[in-house]
């Protein structure tokens, strides 16, 4: 089942296996000590004591204002702004991403494994750097936005420009998670369905489609994840213009320019509370996910 | 140097994998842990290598006279042989061999050239001399398995334990290896335990024979003991094919062999009676013991006669294996009606759950 | 069957394939390769002398020379936990493991202009430590300290997530053989697990490295964006571009694309030498 895929896809959508090949009582090989205990002071140096200052300024703040805070409609805005581009974008990338991971596993053309490579530029790519190269090629006077300016579609500078650099960056993860699956499902059951009298469209919807279900939703959790706080790519392309513009980690930015900590910390706790039951939505998703694959 | 467990438990979460296990290994002796998967012997297996450890209610492992159940797989000095092999993909077989050699502390390692003559003589020694340069993808299993041996050995260990020597090889490759097996350890007299779960690899094999079922020891023997004497049931039962006839009560016992059966079971005690294929005599002729049966199917081809039969009474199945002599003299035809009579039954209640 | 197939292609319409195929591209065109393009094009838009003029600029050495100096003080550190939590974690069983694999995810999941603000409130001037800090005159946040926190933070997860799943699916069954012919446990790591997964932890480093030198949102809250001292290259890329000095945003930029792209180059070079040496394994199972 495991190829070399599993092991060394990009991060953030590695399967772990919960029960590896092999399960034995491990406990004979030297180093667990030494190995865990500094895992968990590492740990708590630099994930667990920030993340517990952050909570701390959090429950420092009365209620009103905190809710203050949190309530003010630019701060709404922003919190909508953020979500539905970020829905929009994780929704874009899980149609193409599904597209390209079909092209990239079924077909085979010149460029296949160019193509295949270059899906994860995204992850290695600064954000800022992405960010001033869409915002280039969008705004009225780039490559695309001279195309679309006479249609009276604008790009950079106005919401959709966010949806583009969110895209972007989340481009990968669903081309990442579906691809092994669809590996692993190879042509055997297409050809059983078609066999059996099934029509393409059949085979697809009914035999296909379930079996990518759960890895298309993780995919689909994990861009969305990404996307929602994001600030690199987005700050140049967006035009940052507040109550139309102005995404949520960059009115956290705008706050602490202002030195308004309590504002900052207020609009970043509702956030960091809705990435973390994302990363449990994932969680449960990629148990999911494992186990209907064995 | 012998080997000795005494009281052995050991489990994995809820599960028992053994359940007070003593054994005893004598100095020299090649011993087969038998029995089906997660009856626990791979885990007593790599209990007396130090690769697990006992529950701590568990007594000592005793190497010779000495405990060792403090000390891990590092110290203890034996060669553990992988099911799967586990050789180093990233080192050649020289380096494969040699490595138990290389990695000892500076003032007990041989120098180089020691070193070399060793794994040399070792690689002479399984056959593979020639194969010093290759890595271990570019072999066979069973040259693999030859690696393997050779890498334990190398480090001169006084206890050499095998986990599913031959499991992952082909049925013919497994019978060479087999008789080579024995050959290497009548030569080096090394005390020696292998799991397996092939019975008859265990019966060919060994001195002596420990069955386990279910983290129990249910019989040690040498292996004419345990193929003819069996304990109990199970044991009948893993060592090879079996007949069961049911002796509910003094009709059915006097069916099964009258006189036999009243001895053996006291009183109203439930039996039954375990007779192996070869232990059915075929004849045409009735008498007192006999039960009337007829020829289902027949399945000449090979060293024996392969004969099934339907009970006339119960309509029970009945397996028989015959010589292909007597298959000859009897002229046997699929349908015909014949008497069968059973041949050193042995019995056990049949409360007794398999 | 070849009868299968057949049927399969000839029911799929001979249009299907090729219009997949053009769709995908268009979008990975647009998506991908235009901004990669956009970058050179606009880095050498007044020619070749223009673009090496930027790199004159003494505030682009600092952040170059800033961006270096994170990425190789992360590196080592992040490189020592990762080594040291798949050893933890794929080799061992223990209560807990599940939601110690959740905690490395983490950061992952944090915005990283929230990672930033993290340790503003912590070590800022108005932070937990921060009055601590200011007595003893050290300063974290707008210095080069913060900055290698915030980046710390970020890219935490990197080459830990590479190397478990890496360790988990190769098993300690060589280890035990190792430890069983004798080794102790730093000869065990050196001679046998560390060949093993040299080219997944490769991967993991230079990956990490992307991501040290990249960062952006968490070190632009932390940095202090002073010029010369606390920029590094992303955060002087935008106050280049900020400034409409395109030219020297994009040469900037080009060298971190460039990065990139070794980066992609890379794990070309793991994924083939990975998926060689599973193949090798499987052959060998077959024989």
């Amino acid at each position: 089942m495991t190829d070399g895929k599993d092991s060394d896809t990009m991060p953030g959508i590695t399967l772990y296996s919960r029960n590896a090949a092999r399960t034995t009582q491990r406990n004979i090989l030297p180093g667990f000590g030494l190995t865990l205990g500094y895992t968990l002071v590492y740990l708590s140096l630099i994930v667990l004591i920030p993340l517990a200052a952050i909570s701390l300024a959090a429950v420092k703040i009365e209620p009103g204002q905190f809710w203050a805070a949190i309530s003010d409609p630019r701060v709404v805005a922003s919190y909508r702004l953020s979500f539905i581009a970020a829905l929009a974008a994780a929704a874009i990338n899980t149609i193409f991403g599904l597209l390209t991971a079909w092209v990239l596993v079924r077909y085979r053309f010149a460029g296949r494994k160019l193509l295949d490579a270059m899906v994860d530029l995204p992850f290695a790519l600064p954000t800022a750097v992405a960010g001033i190269a869409l915002t280039t090629m969008y705004a009225p006077t780039g490559w695309i936005g001279r195309l679309l300016a006479p249609l009276g579609i604008q790009i950079a500078f106005a919401p959709l420009g966010i949806v583009v650099a969110l895209t972007f960056i989340g481009l990968p993860f669903v081309v990442r998670t579906v691809q092994p699956v669809l590996e692993d499902l190879g042509t055997e059951t297409e050809e059983t369905a078609a066999s059996l009298g099934a029509s393409r469209i059949q085979t697809f919807t009914r035999v296909i489609f379930p079996e990518l279900l759960p890895s298309l939703l993780t995919g689909f959790a994990l861009a969305f994840a990404r996307a929602l706080g994001e600030y690199g790519s987005v700050v140049f392309i967006s035009g940052n213009m507040p109550m139309r513009t102005e995404i949520a980690p960059l009115l956290i930015m705008t706050k602490l320019e202002q030195y308004d900590y309590a504002g900052a910390t207020a609009i970043a706790m509702v956030m960091l509370v809705l990435s973390f039951l994302l990363l449990l939505a994932i969680n449960l998703l990629q148990r999911w996910a494992t186990r209907s694959r064995q | 140097m012998s080997i000795q467990v005494n009281n052995i438990s050991k489990t994995f979460g809820s599960f028992a994998a053994l359940k007070n296990v003593s054994l005893t290994v004598n100095d020299g002796e090649l011993v087969a842990l038998l029995g089906p998967s997660g009856c626990g012997k791979t885990t007593l297996l790599r209990i007396i290598a130090g690769l697990e450890f006992p529950d701590p209610a568990s007594g000592p492992v005793l190497f010779h006279t000495d405990d060792v159940s403090r000390q891990d797989a590092r110290r203890r000095r034996v060669g553990f042989v992988f099911q799967h092999y586990s050789l180093f993909r990233h080192m050649n077989i020289f380096d494969n061999v040699a490595f138990g050699l290389r990695v000892r502390p500076r003032n007990v390692r041989p120098n180089k050239a020691e070193i070399k003559h060793r794994v040399e003589s070792l690689l002479n020694l399984v056959q593979l001399e020639r194969h010093a340069a290759l890595y271990p993808w570019q072999l066979s299993g069973g040259q693999r398995q030859r690696v393997a041996l050779a890498r334990a050995l190398a480090v001169e260990p006084k206890i050499l334990l095998l986990d599913e020597p031959f499991g992952a090889l082909d049925a013919k490759v497994r019978k060479e290896l087999r008789h080579w097996l024995r050959r290497l350890h009548d030569e080096m007299a090394i005390t020696s335990v292998f799991v397996t779960h092939d019975q008859e690899e265990a019966l060919e094999l060994a001195d002596r024979v420990a069955v386990l079922n279910t983290g129990r020891i249910e019989q040690v023997g040498t292996p004419e003991e345990v193929y003819d004497h069996p304990a109990n049931p199970f044991v009948f039962n893993f060592l090879g094919n079996v007949n069961i006839f049911h002796c509910r009560d003094k009709e059915a016992r006097q069916q099964v062999g009258l006189a036999q059966a009243a001895a053996a079971t006291t009183g109203e005690k439930v039996a039954a009676a375990y007779v192996r294929p070869h232990d059915i005599e075929i004849s045409r002729a009735a008498d007192s013991e006999t039960i009337p049966a007829r020829v289902v199917h027949i399945a000449a081809a090979g060293p024996v006669a392969k004969i099934q039969l339907a009970r006339l009474d119960t309509r029970e199945m009945v397996h028989a294996e015959i010589t292909r002599q007597k298959y000859r003299q009897l002229n046997l035809n699929t349908g015909e009606s014949v008497y069968i009579k059973l041949q050193n039954p042995r019995y056990f209640s049949e409360d007794y759950v398999i | 069957m070849p009868t299968h197939r057949a049927q399969l292609k000839s029911q799929e319409g001979r249009w299907i394939r090729p219009a997949l195929i053009a769709m995908a591209l268009l979008f990975l065109a647009l998506f991908l390769l235009m901004p990669l393009a956009a970058v050179f094009v606009e880095a050498f838009r007044r020619g070749i002398g223009a673009y090496v003029q930027t790199f004159t600029d003494p505030y682009a050495h600092s952040a170059i020379r800033l961006t270096l100096l994170v990425a190789l003080m992360t590196i080592p550190v992040n490189l020592l936990f990762g080594v040291a939590a798949a050893w933890a974690i794929a080799r061992f069983e223990f209560r807990g493991k599940g939601v110690l694999l959740t905690l490395i995810d983490l950061p992952f999941a944090v915005s990283p202009v929230i990672a930033g603000l993290m340790f503003v409130l912590l070590f800022g001037l108005h932070g937990l430590l921060g009055p601590w800090l200011l007595e003893r005159d050290i300063q974290i946040i707008f210095a080069v300290p913060g900055i290698v926190l915030a980046t710390l933070f970020v890219t935490f997860p990197f080459i830990a997530r590479e190397l478990i799943p890496l360790m988990q699916s190769q098993g300690s069954e060589e280890e035990l053989a190792a430890l069983s012919l004798g080794a102790n446990g730093w000869q065990i790591f050196w001679k046998v697990t560390l060949p093993n997964i040299k080219w997944g932890l490769l991967y993991g480093i230079i990956l990490c490295n992307a991501r040290a030198m990249g960062e952006f949102g968490a070190v632009s809250v932390v940095s202090g964006h002073i010029r010369g001292q606390t920029n590094t290259m992303p955060l002087h890329i935008e106050i280049l571009y900020n400034e409409y000095d395109f030219v020297g945003a994009f040469a900037m930029a080009s060298l971190l694309t460039l990065l990139a792209l070794v980066t992609l180059v890379v794990k070309s070079v793991v994924e083939w030498k990975s998926n060689k040496e599973h193949a090798h394994t499987e052959i060998g199972v077959l024989q």
